[in-house]
C-alpha cells in the first residue's frame, strides 16, 4: 500500500520535469535496421538530397554511438554510400567522406572509391581536396599508395594551409598502420613545408618529420637543433621540439653527454620567455624531469611556475599545479613552496585543481604540518566527487608509508572518511588503503580493525564487509583481545545479507585455533549452532561444516588426553582450516556430487577418489591475488551469483558427470587396463550440433606412447536400437598417428550413454598436429517403442562428425614448479635453445581472452602473471609444461608478452626448453 | 492498340515536363578503352588516357534530351567482383572489348557470362562494342563477333553489337543513337539482334 500511495506522489513530479527539458534527441530512439533500411534511397535514379543528408546523419550517429555493423552490412551500405558521389552537393559530399572513413575499418573493397576520391583531390575546391586527401589515406592499401603518392608529395608543398595539413596529418596516418614506406621519400617536401608561412602547417611537418626520423638520433637532433635555432612560430611545434629534445636528453645517460646538449637545453630554457603559456608550462615540465639538473635550475623553474598559480585560465593553473605536483615527487626533500600559500587553492571552483593542490601539499608535506592540514581539508574533502576523494586517500596512503610514525592522526582522517557518506569505488580506496596499512605498520594494526570494525557495522556494500570479515578472521585471532571481534562478527550474522553471512561464519570459525581458550570456542561454538537455523543454505553448510570440524579436533584432544593420562593436555595441532586446499577440480567435483545426489542411493558413501584430480593450472589460474580481493576464494564456494564471477557455467555442470570416472572405466577394459594410467586427460568436445539424433563428445586420454579418444555416445531416437557402433577417423592428413585399436559399442539404446573407444599409437619423435575427419558407423534396427519389439533387419548406416583436432597440447602435461624455480629453469636452458616468434591473435580482443586461449592451446600452466585486467593494453605471462617423450619429459618454458593493438592481441613469445627442436615445434604449433 | 497508343502520347507529355534520365554500367577487361570512351561520350573528343581506373569513374552526359548517368567500372581484376553492385537497376549494360587482345578474348567471355548470370540483373540489355577497330587485327565483323563470345546463346534479354573506334569516332553516334532511343521504348525481352557495321 505504502509503495501505491508513493508511485502516485511521484508521477505529478516526473511529468513536470518532463515538460521542463523539452530538448529531447533527434536521434532518440534511432534504430539500426531502420536506418540501414533508410540507406537504400542512396540507390535511386534520382537522388533526393535532404533525404540523403538526413540517412547519412543518422547512420553517422549510429556509428560513432559505438554500433558494430557486421562486415557484410557495412559493405553493402558502403556501396550505396558510394553511388552519392554523382552529386557535387558540398554538405553531402562532406558526409560521404564522413561516412567512409567511419564504414572503412568494417566495410570490404572500400579500395572502389580511390578514383572518385583522387579526382576529388584533383579539384579546384580546397574543401574537397582536404577532405578526400585524409578518406583517401584511410581506404588505400600499401599497393595502391605508390599511385596516390604524387598527388600527396604535391599537396604537401600546397599553399593553402588546410590542403598541406591535411597531406601531413595522412602521412602521418599512413606511417602508423604501416603503410607509409613512400613517406620517408618526401623529407625534402616536409621540410619544405617547415617553411610555410601558417603555424598550424609547420606544426604538421615537425610532427611526420620527427615521427619519419625518431629512430634516428643523429638526424633528430640536427633536426632539432636547426629549428632551435631558427626560432619556431606555432606554439604546438615549439611543444614538439621540447618534448623531442627531452627525449633525446633522457637516452644520453652520462653528464659529459649533456653538456653536449647544452644548446638545446638553452633552448628549453628560452622557452620559460615564452608568450603562450603553453609553452612555458611545457618547458618547465621538461626541465624538472632532466635527470641530473642542477638544484638551481629547478628552483628558477620552480619559481616561474609558482607565479602562472595565479592566472586565470583553470588549465593553466592545474598544468602548473601538475608541475610542481611531479616536482615534489621527483625532489621530495625539497620545500618547493609554502603550504599555505595553497588555501586559495581550497576554495578553487575547478574540482580538479582543489585536488590536485592537496593531494601536492600531502606530498611534499613536512612531518610536523601534516596534523594542521589534514584538519584545514577534512571539510573541504567532505564537498569533493568520489573520484577526488579517491585520489587524495591514495595521496594520504603513500604520506603514511613516508611518515609511518605519524599513522595515528593520518588513520584518524582515513577513519572519518570512512565514516562520510560516499560510493563503493571511494570506499574502497578507503579499506584498500587500510589493508595495505594494516602490513606495512604492524603497530597499526589495532586501530585499522578497530575502524573497519565500526565500518562493517554500517556498510552497504556486501563485497566490501566480506572481505573485511575475512581479514578479521586472519588477524583478529592473533590480537590481544580476540572477544572483541568475535562480537563484531557475530552481529554480521545477525543482521546481514545471505553472502555476508557466509563470510561472517567462516570468519568466525578462524578464532578456533590453538590459542582460543576453551571458553572462546565453547562460546564460538553456540554461535554456529545458531547459525545451523539460517534460512541460506550456503550459510548452513558452512556452519555445519565448521562444527563438524571443531567436534573432530575436540575428540581428537580427548582421545590424547586419555593416552597421555596424568600429564598436561596438550593442545592438538589440528587448526581449522576455512577450507582445506582440495586437490581436486571444482566443477568435476560439484559434478559428481550433483551425480550422488540425483541417484538417491545414499548407502553407499560417496567416494572422491573418483574424482579426477585438478590440472594444476587450473588452479594457478583460479587463484586470486591477495592484495585486489582476498575474499574471491571464498566467494567462489558460495555459489551466490553477487558478483557475477562465480565459478561454474551451467553447460559445464551438465556435462561434467558423464566424464567421471573415467579413468576407473579405463582401467576395467582389458586392452586399455595394459596401458597404465593416462598422464593427461583433456576436457571434452562436443562433435555433434546439439538436439541432433545422435550426441558425440569426446575426451583425450594422453598416454607417453598414444593417445586414447573415450566418445559418449547418446542416442535420441526413441526407436531405434544401434549395433556395433564404432568411430572411424581419417588420419591421413596427419603424420605420425596410426589406429592401434577400435572398441565399438555393441549396443546402444535410447538415451542411455554408451562410450567407443579408439587407440591411436604416435610414432616415435612425432608430435602429430592437424584435424581429422572422423564419423560414426553403426548397425539401426527399428523398434517399437511402447512394446520394445525389435525389428531384427537392420541396415548400416553412418553419421559424419565434426572432426577430431589434435593439437601440442595433447603431448603437454602442466608444469608443477613453484615460481621461484622459472627463472632458474630459464637461465638453465640458455638463449641457444630459444625460440622466438610473434604472432597478431586477431581473434581475441581482450588479453585475458588471448591469455586463456593460448594456455589452452599448449597446455600448459601459467606460472606467473595468470591474472590481468580485461582493460589491460600490455601483460606478460610465464608459462610451463613438460612434453611428452617416449621415455621421460622435456620440460618447455615460455615467455608471452600481450600487447593490444587495435582490435587485436599481438603476442611475442619466446620459447626455451631442453632441445631446440622442442622449442621450434611449440612456437609453430601455434602458428 | 488505342492504351499503346494513350501510352505513347503519355510519355511525350512526360518528355516535355521531365529530364529523361537513363543509367548505365560500362565494363570489360582493363585497358579496353572504358574510361576513353565515356570521356569521348561526355566531351566529344578523344584522350588518350593510361591511367588505369582505381575503383569507378562517374559521368553524366548530356545527348538529345536525355541524361546519361555511367558508371564506368575499373576492369582490374580485383574489382570485378564488385561490377554487379553498380549494374544493378541500370537501363543497359554496356560491355566493352579490346577488339585487339585476342589472348584476352576467353577471360572476356567467361567475364561476361558470368555478370550476366547473376539473377538481379536478368532482363537489363547488353550493349556489346568491340572498340579499336581502328587497329590491323582487329576483330570487326559483328557475324564473328556474336560466334566468338557465343552471344546468342544470350536468351533473357536485348542484345546489341557494335564494332566501334573512340580513335576514329567509328560508330560512336550510331552508338549513341542506339541508347538514346532505347531509353524511349519500354525494354521487351525478345532477343533481338541488331548489328552495326
Amino acid at each position: 500500500m505504502a509503495t501505491l500511495s508513493l508511485g502516485k506522489d511521484d508521477l505529478p513530479t516526473i511529468k513536470l520535469k518532463s515538460e521542463d527539458d523539452l530538448v529531447v534527441s533527434p536521434f532518440l530512439g534511432i534504430e539500426k535496421g531502420a536506418v540501414l533500411q533508410e540507406c537504400r534511397i542512396f540507390n535511386d535514379l534520382h537522388l533526393k538530397l535532404r533525404k540523403c543528408v538526413d540517412a547519412l546523419v543518422r547512420l553517422l550517429y549510429l556509428v560513432g554511438q559505438g554500433e558494430k555493423l557486421s562486415s557484410s552490412e557495412a559493405t553493402e551500405v558502403f556501396f550505396s554510400i558510394t553511388k552519392l558521389f554523382q552529386s557535387n552537393e558540398p554538405t553531402l559530399r562532406r558526409l560521404v567522406y564522413l561516412s567512409i572513413k567511419e564504414l572503412a575499418g568494417a566495410a570490404d573493397e572500400v579500395i572502389i572509391v580511390t578514383n572518385c576520391l583522387m579526382k576529388d583531390v584533383n579539384s579546384r575546391e580546397d574543401m574537397y581536396r582536404a577532405n578526400a586527401t585524409r578518406v583517401l589515406c584511410r581506404i588505400t592499401d600499401s599497393q595502391m599508395v605508390s599511385q596516390i603518392e604524387r598527388y600527396l608529395k604535391q599537396e604537401i608543398v600546397d599553399r593553402n594551409p588546410v590542403v598541406a595539413s591535411a597531406a601531413l596529418v595522412s602521412g602521418q596516418h599512413l606511417l602508423l598502420h604501416n603503410k607509409g614506406d613512400v613517406v620517408r621519400r618526401w623529407i625534402s617536401e616536409i621540410t619544405q613545408a617547415l617553411e610555410h608561412p601558417s603555424p598550424m602547417v609547420q606544426y604538421h611537418a615537425l610532427a611526420l618529420l620527427y615521427q619519419i626520423r625518431q629512430h634516428d638520433r643523429l638526424a633528430v637532433s640536427k633536426l632539432v637543433q636547426g629549428l632551435a635555432r631558427s626560432g619556431i612560430r606555432s606554439a604546438f611545434a615549439c611543444c614538439l621540439l621540447i618534448r623531442c629534445i627531452l627525449r633525446i636528453i633522457g637516452e644520453t645517460s652520462s653528464n659529459e653527454n649533456i653538456n653536449e646538449y647544452r644548446p638545446f637545453f638553452e633552448f628549453i630554457e628560452s622557452c620559460l620567455r615564452h608568450p603562450s603559456d603553453m609553452v612555458v608550462c611545457e618547458a618547465a615540465r621538461a626541465i624538472i624531469s632532466v635527470p641530473g639538473i642542477s638544484r638551481e635550475e629547478v628552483k628558477k623553474t620552480v619559481t616561474i611556475v609558482n607565479s602562472h598559480l595565479l592566472r586565470r585560465s583553470s588549465v593553466v593553473r592545474h598544468a602548473a599545479l601538475r608541475i610542481l605536483n611531479k616536482a615534489t615527487y621527483l625532489y621530495p626533500n625539497q620545500q618547493w613552496f609554502d603550504p599555505f600559500d595553497f588555501e586559495d587553492f581550497l576554495h578553487d571552483k575547478n574540482r580538479a585543481i582543489t585536488t590536485l593542490a592537496i593531494a601536492t601539499v600531502l606530498r611534499g608535506a613536512r612531518e610536523q604540518t601534516i596534523e594542521g592540514f589534514l584538519k584545514k581539508i577534512q571539510s573541504k574533502f567532505m564537498e569533493l566527487p568520489d573520484e577526488f576523494r579517491v585520489q587524495i586517500v591514495e595521496a594520504v596512503h603513500s604520506l603514511v608509508l613516508k611518515y609511518p610514525n605519524s599513522y595515528y592522526s593520518l588513520l584518524n582522517f582515513l577513519g572519518s572518511s570512512l565514516r562520510e557518506e560516499g560510493g563503493f569505488d571511494f570506499k574502497r580506496a578507503v579499506v584498500d588503503a587500510y589493508f595495505s596499512l594494516l602490513n606495512e605498520i604492524p603497530q597499526s594494526k589495532e586501530i585499522c580493525l578497530t575502524h573497519l570494525c565500526e565500518f562493517i557495522e554500517d556498510c552497504e556494500h556486501p563485497f566490501l564487509s566480506a572481505r573485511i570479515l575475512h581479514l578479521l578472521g586472519q588477524e583478529g585471532p592473533k590480537m590481544s583481545q580476540p572477544g572483541k571481534y568475535i562480537r563484531y562478527i557475530y552481529n554480521r550474522i545477525i543482521l546481514e545479507n545471505a553472502a555476508v553471512r557466509a563470510a561472517a561464519v567462516s570468519s568466525l570459525a578462524r578464532f578456533l585455533d590453538e590459542n582460543s581458550t576453551s571458553k572462546t570456542r565453547k562460546a564460538i561454538v553456540v554461535l554456529l549452532k545458531q547459525c545451523l537455523h539460517d534460512s541460506d543454505d550456503e550459510v548452513r553448510d558452512r556452519a555445519s561444516y565448521f562444527l563438524h570440524q571443531c567436534q573432530r579436533i575436540t575428540d581428537e584432544e580427548n582421545s590424547l588426553i586419555k593416552i597421555d593420562e596424568g600429564e598436561e593436555p596438550v593442545s592438538s595441532p589440528t587448526t581449522i582450516k576455512e577450507f582445506p586446499h582440495l586437490p581436486y577440480s571444482l566443477p568435476e567435483l560439484e559434478g559428481n556430487l550433483v551425480d550422488y545426489l540425483k541417484r538417491e542411493d545414499f548407502n553407499e558413501e560417496f567416494n572422491v577418489v573418483n574424482v579426477p584430480k585438478a590440472e594444476k593450472g587450473f588452479e594457478a589460474a583460479e587463484q586470486i591475488p591477495m592484495t585486489s580481493v582476498p575474499v574471491k576464494a571464498e566467494e567462489a564456494n558460495m555459489n551466490t551469483d553477487n558478483w557475477g564471477n562465480v565459478s561454474l557455467a551451467p553447460s559445464q555442470v551438465k556435462e561434467m558427470p558423464s566424464w567421471r570416472d573415467s579413468n576407473s572405466r579405463l582401467s576395467e577394459i582389458e586392452e586399455l587396463a595394459s596401458l597404465g594410467i593416462p598422464l593427461k586427460t583433456s576436457s571434452s568436445v562436443e562433435l555433434t550440433e546439439p538436439e541432433t539424433e545422435y550426441n558425440v563428445t569426446y575426451v583425450k586420454h594422453t598416454y607417453r606412447q598414444c593417445i586414447v579418444l573415450e566418445f559418449i555416445i547418446v542416442s535420441t531416437l526413441e526407436d531405434q536400437i544401434l549395433e556395433n557402433v564404432h568411430i572411424i577417423t581419417d588420419l591421413s592428413s596427419i603424420e605420425g598417428l596410426q589406429l592401434v585399436k577400435n572398441i565399438p559399442v555393441s549396443l546402444l539404446k535410447y538415451g542411455s550413454p554408451q562410450h567407443a573407444f579408439v587407440v591411436l599409437q604416435r610414432l616415435e619423435g612425432f608430435y602429430p598436429i592437424g584435424d581429422a575427419p572422423c564419423e560414426v558407423r553403426y548397425v539401426v534396427k527399428e523398434m517399437i517403442p511402447s512394446t520394445g519389439e525389435v525389428d531384427e533387419r537392420g541396415f548400416d548406416e553412418e553419421y559424419k562428425l565434426e572432426d577430431l583436432s589434435f593439437g601440442i597440447s595433447d603431448y603437454m602435461v602442466p608444469l608443477q614448479q613453484s615460481n621461484a624455480r622459472f627463472k632458474d629453469i630459464w637461465d638453465k636452458f640458455g638463449s641457444q635453445n630459444e625460440v622466438r616468434e610473434t604472432f597478431a591473435l586477431s581473434m581475441h580482443q581482450s588479453i585475458p581472452s588471448a591469455l586463456n586461449a593460448v594456455r589452452d592451446f599448449l597446455g600448459m600452466t601459467v606460472v606467473e602473471g595468470a591474472q590481468v585486467s580485461p582493460y589491460a593494453t600490455q601483460h606478460v605471462s610465464l608459462f610451463g609444461g613438460s612434453l611428452v617423450t617416449e621415455a621421460d619429459f622435456i620440460l618447455v618454458v615460455c615467455y608471452a608478452e600481450f600487447v593490444k593493438e587495435n582490435e587485436a592481441v599481438i603476442l611475442n613469445l619466446t620459447v626455451r626448453s631442453e632441445d631446440l627442436n622442442v622449442s621450434e615445434l611449440v612456437c609453430s604449433a601455434i602458428a | 492498340m488505342l492504351s499503346s497508343i494513350w501510352e505513347q502520347l503519355l510519355s511525350w507529355l512526360k518528355s516535355l515536363f521531365f529530364e529523361q534520365e537513363m543509367e548505365l554500367a560500362v565494363l570489360g577487361l582493363q585497358n579496353a578503352g572504358k574510361t576513353t570512351l565515356v570521356n569521348l561520350f561526355a566531351t566529344g573528343t578523344f584522350t588518350e588516357d593510361r591511367i588505369p581506373t582505381v575503383g569507378f569513374n562517374l559521368r553524366k552526359v548530356r545527348k538529345g534530351g536525355v541524361t546519361l548517368k555511367v558508371w564506368d567500372l575499373g576492369g582490374q581484376q580485383r574489382f570485378r567482383s564488385m561490377w554487379e553492385r553498380y549494374c544493378r537497376g541500370v537501363n543497359v549494360i554496356v560491355f566493352v572489348l579490346d577488339a585487339v587482345d585476342k589472348e584476352r578474348f576467353h577471360t572476356a567471355k567467361l567475364e561476361l557470362l558470368e555478370i550476366l548470370q547473376r539473377p538481379s540483373l536478368a532482363n537489363i540489355p547488353l550493349l556489346f562494342l568491340a572498340n579499336k577497330s581502328d587497329l590491323p587485327g582487329a576483330l570487326v565483323n559483328p557475324q564473328e563477333i556474336i560466334q566468338t563470345f557465343d552471344l546468342k546463346s544470350i536468351k533473357d534479354r536485348e542484345v546489341a553489337v557494335y564494332s566501334v573506334s573512340a580513335k576514329n569516332r567509328t560508330n560512336i553516334d550510331t552508338v549513341l543513337r542506339w541508347l538514346i532511343v532505347h531509353n524511349k521504348k519500354p525494354a521487351n525481352v525478345n532477343n533481338q539482334m541488331s548489328n552495326g557495321v
